[in-house]
């Protein structure tokens, strides 16, 4: 009845449609920053963040990865991850 | 984080239309305040009303995240009083029965030493609670008892209002202490709100939630009554502006066009 113990370690989820406009991209490369290598989180959106991928691109080239879970129409979910190495 | 609704947002809709709102933003969780326009209490008389919204909900693919209990009416519940009673007995057995049927727990506020005993004597009687903590519960130390590992263990709940406490002070405080036990945060002044929100920290909030694994409920609420148009609109409970009913509450806000009036002023 009570929602279930989920694994705290396993689970990381940023979903910024809470987050207010300016404060999104800071609070995602926040918690990109705090990634040990090969760790990654999932980030959901109400559209699809290209600009943000751009973004990765430009100032962190070959650091992350960059995965589509879901690609809308309503929500878009992709999981980012810090490259081992 | 799973991010959800709260029928605080539209407090007059049935629960089809929040079910409705939570596809159409792609919501995976609802959090049913009492007193609201899914008509939900516990002291119905059938437990068929319960039963049929949980299995609504579930064939919605939304999960509940738990039932509210409206500030003020903590004085109902069982424990309110000093010393046990058969009456809080029944009550607690209501409770029971009615949360069994709904398939989710008790959100009980902890906002002073009434509350505290009601969440507890509920739990007792084996009903699932989660203790509302305010948005500072370190501000008193009864609560920041309830906070601390190993107190009285009650699974809790946060009103996480940038607009009245540092959530960046706030935060990171009660994600090391509650750990796990924190399941549920309700965030006023979410969704339709958020863009006039800058600077409330809810950006470095959920990104330490992130950080820190929460894989509870996240439940989006409006500040203020004042804002019940635009979140009409973004829950697709109105078709938008030109119809000529929404401008006639002068007291009403729309952030679109930033015309929030104050003392009449515009």
């Amino acid at each position: 009845m009570e929602e279930p113990k989920a694994d705290r370690r396993t689970q990381r989820v940023l979903d910024v449609r809470v987050i207010p406009p300016r404060e999104k991209h800071p609070a995602i490369f926040e918690t990109f920053a705090a990634l040990g290598p090969g760790e990654s989180f999932v980030l959901v959106n109400d559209h699809d963040p290209k600009p943000l991928r751009y973004q990765f691109e430009a100032e962190h080239t070959g650091e992350y990865g960059w995965r589509y879970l879901e690609s809308g129409p309503v929500v878009w979910r992709v999981e980012l991850s810090r490259r081992a190495g | 984080m799973r991010l959800g609704l709260s029928s605080a947002a539209a407090p007059d809709a049935p629960l089809s239309e929040l079910l409705a709102a939570c596809a159409r933003r792609g919501l995976a969780t609802l959090e049913l305040e009492e007193g609201h326009g899914h008509g939900l209490e516990p002291g119905l008389r059938s437990l068929a009303a319960p039963r049929d919204a949980a299995a609504r909900i579930e064939a919605a693919g939304v999960s509940l995240a738990g039932f509210r209990v409206a500030r003020g009416s903590t004085a109902r519940l069982p424990g309110s009083a000093a010393g046990a009673t058969e009456e809080d007995a029944a009550d607690a057995a209501t409770w029971a029965r009615f949360a069994r049927a709904l398939g989710a727990p008790a959100l009980v506020p902890l906002h002073g030493p009434v509350d505290r005993r009601a969440a507890l004597a509920l739990r007792r009687a084996g009903v699932p609670v989660l203790g509302i903590l305010p948005p500072d519960p370190f501000a008193d130390p009864a609560l920041a008892s309830l906070v601390d590992p190993g107190s009285e263990g009650l699974p809790l709940a946060w009103d996480a209002d940038g607009a009245v406490t540092d959530l960046d002070v706030v935060a990171p405080r009660l994600l090391d202490r509650a750990g796990a036990r924190l399941r549920h945060i309700r965030i006023p002044g979410g969704g339709p709100e958020s863009a006039g929100r800058e600077g409330l920290g809810v950006g470095t909030l959920a990104a330490r939630l992130a950080l820190a694994g929460y894989a509870g409920t996240v439940a989006l609420a409006p500040s203020s009554a004042r804002f019940r148009v635009v979140w009409d609109a973004w829950l697709g409970r109105r078709g938008g502006w030109g119809c000529g009913s929404a401008g006639e509450d002068r007291s009403l806000v729309s952030l679109g066009a930033r015309t929030e009036r104050r003392d009449g002023v515009a």
